[in-house]
């Protein structure tokens, strides 16, 4: 355990150390304070318009990690063979890709915390500028639990990423693989309910209906993790929605990883 | 002198984008009619499919699209072709789309479609959606019942609508007893009037704002003018033929400006009507 | 199984500490690159308290075969045991002190963070990772840079750096990829020291290098290979003398002739 907790507090530091984590925060940040200005030019929905763009800044904020940090972090290692020092101790290569998964997971806490308490400063701000009375419906709780799941599913994507990087030397194939993997969980759960609709009017093969199917199964619904509209409307998200989210996001990753430890465990290094 | 080029290209650089500024934008204005209302037209999955996970923030920006589009083309001439209107009816339904209970994108169909448009069928239409997903808001049946009443003149159609909304929490206490009374508010002018000032409580846009101030200031009138002509009828037993009676008769001092540029005037069962019916008469 | 130029002296060797017999390693192509053969018939043993020193051309295997004692890259044949076990456990990393060829270490990371991930790593206990860190990084002449980013480094060094990182734990074994490889006369100085120390407590190193003068005066046993092969282990005292052309050193005299007549006289 003290070997995977040393790789993840070194992998913590090390994506605390890129540049480009700060420029996205500064952008993240300005999106945030833009918002309790525009929202201004809107009627009574001013929390939502708030809401929407912190939370907005906080996905945004944790996309990063898996789009460009995880992507750095592993296959970077594996390219510039910065892990042949690592595994050159007595570090099991699944200890290693563990640590890396939980120090990426931190590093996403961190920046989707900073973006998320940016937000509710906007929230306070909102009610400043604009008058509490147009602020009756936001719910802490509710946003809250919106950001938590943001950050399962941001985990569930690093250990995607994290698999790729397993399956492939090359950072722009597991930048491109990435790219699909988020379209895909995004996309497939309204796809599927498109072709399953009885008049769908988009006439379909079987084959392409059965690859769709597959595809569900494999690819994670990351569409599901979203209660970004449930928070920016003040509504109460149940507790066992929550549940459920966390317990498939856990699983998920945790199948993801152990499929890419025993890649891992069997392939050359470079 | 190789090193004074550069400067010379970045003056030249500068100047000629602030000439070429206002020709883009009007490049743009011309063809953002097209892309306007297109993307309304997608089925909602799409739409949704589409967005990605920033459902929310794609309806904010398709909404400000919205607003900006109508408002440039209320300042551009004050009555939108019928075309425009319906532009701005399909990109509010892709709004609601994105997200259905987000409130403005109805109240801005509520404000603007049934007086500005006499599009009173495209608002109910989407007040009966934010419905069926703001299942703890009074205020699209309110809405869906003041319509029915206002417009349509169907009481028997606004009572129903009245009564849900009165069931719902947050509803004002008047609504209680409205399905009930209607007599109580005798006519439509004043229950515009309860609704408008409702409204502009809790509105904050200043130019929302002042659209409806121009209203209410508009019924009030018109609400004054038909308090005067029962007074008239009260003292004569007639109704007045025309605004000029009451001034002859002592109960107005002069027959008050129209803020839309039209006229006051009576009809034969004594109601109060502008001729601009509220819509801003070009100059 | 001994190699060439042990038998005779030593009738009871002791069991060695890396074992490497009868290797091979085929890099598989791919639509773009050739199917190449890294390592063919690879035989080398290493005892405990050796200095073993491997030369050899570019692309001759040295690497690979170090790769393939680390564990990092799995043979096709053969048998390799890294202290009595399959290289790839990382139990027999404990006691095993790396030095890749060009290293590269975590750019954002001063060298004080690495060493402490590998203090934690190689289970050295926390009242003595402080003082363990200074006293490598004084041994390495990094002291004064201890909190810099590795970012800012020089190529000398990075190479210090990753030095200090394999000696962190004090290991029985050192294994080192081309450890001269950007350093200047103080760093090589270093490094033969650190070899000469090593030495002394009767430890175990395995290194590559082109500096043949070092693999000359340093190593008990000299390993080179060519074109995936070991064609020679041999002892110091085994090299002849100069043939009289004071250019050449004479280890540098025989590593030309064996590589020539290995190739035909092609090169």
């Amino acid at each position: 355990m003290k070997n995977i907790f040393a790789v993840a507090h070194l992998t913590l530091k090390e994506g605390l150390g890129q540049k480009i984590l700060y420029s996205v925060l500064i952008l993240a940040l300005m999106v945030i304070f833009f918002a309790v200005l525009l929202s201004g030019f809107f009627m009574r929905d001013i929390a939502k318009i708030i809401i929407d763009f912190s939370l907005a800044a906080v996905s945004l904020g944790g996309l990063l990690v898996p789009f460009l940090i995880t992507v750095n972090l592993v296959a970077g290692d594996l390219e510039n063979r910065t892990i042949f020092s690592l595994l050159a101790a007595p570090l099991p290569r699944s200890a290693y890709i563990t640590g890396k998964f939980i120090g990426l997971g931190l590093l996403a806490g961190v920046i989707m915390l900073i973006l998320s308490s940016a937000g509710l400063l906007a929230v306070w701000a909102g009610k400043m500028l604009y008058g509490v009375h147009f602020f009756k419906m936001f719910s802490p709780a509710s946003y809250i639990t919106a950001v938590f799941m943001n950050y399962m599913a941001v985990l569930l994507l690093n250990s995607l990423v994290i698999l790729w990087c397993c399956l492939t030397n090359s950072s722009f194939l597991v930048t491109l693989l990435t790219i699909a993997s988020y379209l895909i969980g995004q996309t497939i759960d309204d796809i599927v309910m498109f072709i399953s609709a009885p008049n769908s009017g988009v006439p379909l093969s079987h084959s392409i209906k059965i690859t769709i199917s597959i595809a569900k199964y494999i690819f994670p619904n990351l569409a599901a993790f979203d209660f970004k509209q449930m928070a920016a409307h003040g509504l109460h998200i149940p507790w066992s929605d929550t549940i459920t989210m966390t317990a498939y996001a856990m699983v998920y990753s945790i199948t993801a990883l152990s499929l890419a430890i025993i890649i891992f465990q069997r392939r050359d290094l470079p | 002198m190789s090193r004074i080029f550069p400067f010379f290209f970045l003056l030249i650089g500068l100047s000629l984008s602030i000439i070429l500024c206002s020709n883009v934008h009007s490049i743009r204005l011309r063809h953002n009619n097209e892309s306007m209302g297109n993307i309304g037209h997608l089925p909602a999955t799409v739409l949704r499919a589409a967005a990605l996970e920033f459902h929310g923030i794609a309806s904010d920006f398709m909404f400000l699209k919205t607003i900006t589009y109508v408002g440039l083309r209320l300042q551009e001439h004050s009555s939108p072709t019928k075309e425009e209107w319906h532009k701005a009816a399909t990109m509010l339904r892709g709004v609601t789309d994105l997200d259905p209970m987000f409130w403005d994108p109805y109240l801005f169909a509520e404000v603007i479609f049934p007086w500005q448009a006499n599009m009173q069928p495209e608002a109910d239409k989407l007040l009966q959606k934010a419905a069926r997903y703001r299942t703890n808001d009074f205020q699209p049946f309110y809405f869906l019942g003041f319509n029915a009443f206002y417009f349509e003149h169907n009481a028997a159609k606004a009572a129903p609508y009245l009564r849900r909304a009165a069931a719902l929490p947050g509803a004002p206490a008047f609504l209680k007893g409205l399905a009930a009374r209607f007599s109580l508010y005798g006519n439509q002018t004043k229950l515009g009037i309860v609704f408008l000032a409702d409204l502009l409580k809790n509105t904050s846009n200043p130019k929302t704002n002042a659209y409806l101030k121009k209203r209410l200031r508009t019924l009030e009138l018109i609400n004054l003018l038909e308090n005067k002509v029962k007074e008239f009828q009260k003292a004569t037993s007639r109704l007045p033929l025309s605004l000029d009676e009451l001034i002859k008769k002592d109960l107005l001092d002069t027959i008050p400006q129209d803020p839309y540029g039209g006229k006051f005037t009576i009809t034969a069962n004594g109601r109060v009507y502008t001729t601009s019916n509220m819509i801003e008469q070009k100059k | 199984m001994l190699t060439n130029g042990d038998q005779k002296d030593n009738p009871m060797p002791t069991p060695a500490i890396i074992v490497f017999q009868n290797v091979s390693k085929v890099y598989q192509g791919d639509l773009f690159k050739k199917k190449k053969v890294a390592l063919n018939g690879v035989s080398l043993e290493v005892r405990p308290g050796e200095i073993f020193g491997m030369i050899g051309r570019n692309g001759a295997g040295k690497s690979t075969a170090i790769k393939i004692i680390m564990g990092f890259v799995k043979h096709d044949s053969g048998h390799v045991m890294l202290a009595s076990r399959e290289p790839d456990k990382a139990e027999c990393h404990k006691g095993l002190g790396y030095l890749p060829e060009s290293p590269c270490l975590y750019q954002h990371l001063s060298i004080t963070d690495h060493l402490n991930c590998a203090a934690v790593i190689a289970g050295i206990p926390s009242p003595e990772i402080k003082p363990r860190i200074e006293q490598i990084l004084q041994r390495v002449g990094l002291s004064q840079v201890s909190k810099i980013k590795i970012k800012k480094f020089s190529k000398g060094m990075t190479q210090r750096a990753a030095l200090a990182y394999a000696l962190l734990h004090n290991p029985d074994i050192l294994i080192l990829d081309e450890p001269m490889s950007g350093l200047d006369p103080f760093g090589r100085k270093l490094v033969v020291d650190i070899i000469n120390d090593y030495r002394a407590q009767n430890k175990t190193v395995l290194f590559s290098s082109h500096v043949l003068t070092d693999v000359e005066r340093l190593c008990d046993r000299i390993g080179v290979m060519n074109r995936g092969r070991m064609i020679k282990v041999m002892r110091p005292d085994e090299i002849p003398p100069s043939t009289g052309d004071h250019s050449k050193s004479p280890l540098e005299d025989i590593f030309m002739k064996l590589v020539n007549s290995d190739t035909g006289g092609k090169e």
